[in-house]
């Protein structure tokens, strides 16, 4: 299975920057017993880091979704009975999209695949020039694709 | 607006309304309110430590797109001794990937707390500050960051 932890090591690093400033910016414990408004700065530019490396996080995990529905595709075709197979070797899943080879993958309408779903079309927001309106927790989102991934191994 | 999606069933999601943002924050000001009391009762009462509650307001871009011009309360827990301390805050409620996450601070670290669970089920994660693993955040973990701190 494929790993995020060089993506997330590398967004990690980035972000430990923006932390610090935010750090610098603002205290964060009370004086003198009375707690003072606290809050990180909402900084544009750590909303720009974050999408970046969720971008390539989702890249990644695409290409592996790939590949595997590539496999499946093709194991399936040179296997079983004749009705089948010829179903099989009919697909082009290379030329298709990505949600129908997720749904290859994982019953389409399940958990895994609406969660996919969501952030694929988050991926698209960032692909074509927009920003998210929340940031990504990149790591969370590392954590619930490797999830998914996981539960694919016992795939064929 | 318009997406070059490639596939068809390119449906944007719904755009959120004013009523479903409000209920949103209503319910993540509770949710925040009940983990920072479990939190609260996780510290021992003869250690020592001073707990001070506070309150915090919360301003987020979910919130301009539906027109609310008025930010929201959250509140803050904040646990010292003997001038050291940690504090316990909420960031914000829309953060992909989660249902909302805050900030555990020691002054000099920025621990992220993040709820990814789901409507009925919160569960709540640590990402270390430093760390790029996620682990749940329980009673044992909290103590010993604020062991840590010391």
């Amino acid at each position: 299975m494929i790993s995020f932890d060089d993506i997330l090591q590398a967004h990690e690093t980035c972000d430990r920057v923006f932390r610090e400033q935010s750090l610098r910016a603002e205290s964060t414990l009370p004086h003198d017993g009375a707690i003072i408004d606290v809050g990180l700065s909402d900084d544009g530019a750590r909303l720009i880091n974050d999408c970046a490396y969720f971008m390539m996080l989702f890249a990644r995990f695409e290409q592996y979704v790939k590949s595997r529905a590539v496999d499946l595709c093709k194991a399936q075709a040179s296997a079983g009975d004749w009705p089948v197979r010829r179903v099989w070797m009919a697909l082009d899943v290379e030329r298709m999209n990505f949600l129908r080879q997720v749904a290859l993958l994982t019953p389409k309408g399940g958990p895994d695949y609406r969660m996919v779903e969501e952030h694929y079309g988050e991926r698209n927001r960032i692909a074509h020039g927009e920003l998210l309106d929340t940031r990504p927790n990149v790591a969370m989102i590392a954590a619930k694709l490797s999830g998914m991934l996981a539960r694919l191994e016992g795939i064929p | 607006m318009a997406y070059a999606l490639d596939h068809e069933e390119d449906a944007l999601p719904p755009v959120p309304t004013r009523a479903a943002v409000e209920a949103d924050i209503a319910e993540w000001q509770a949710r925040v309110a009940h983990l920072l009391k479990t939190v609260e009762a996780w510290i021992s009462q003869d250690g020592g430590f001073q707990v001070l509650h506070g309150s915090k307001t919360v301003f987020e871009r979910r919130m301009q797109m539906v027109g609310i011009t008025e930010p929201y309360d959250v509140p803050i827990l904040s646990i010292e001794r003997d001038g050291r301390g940690l504090v316990l805050f909420p960031e914000y409620r829309w953060v992909t990937g989660t249902r909302g996450q805050l900030v555990l601070s020691d002054g000099d670290r920025l621990h992220c707390v993040a709820d990814g669970g789901t409507a009925d089920a919160p569960d709540w994660v640590l990402i270390r500050d430093g760390s790029i693993h996620l682990e749940p955040f329980t009673r044992e973990v909290f103590l010993q960051l604020l062991e840590a701190m010391e």
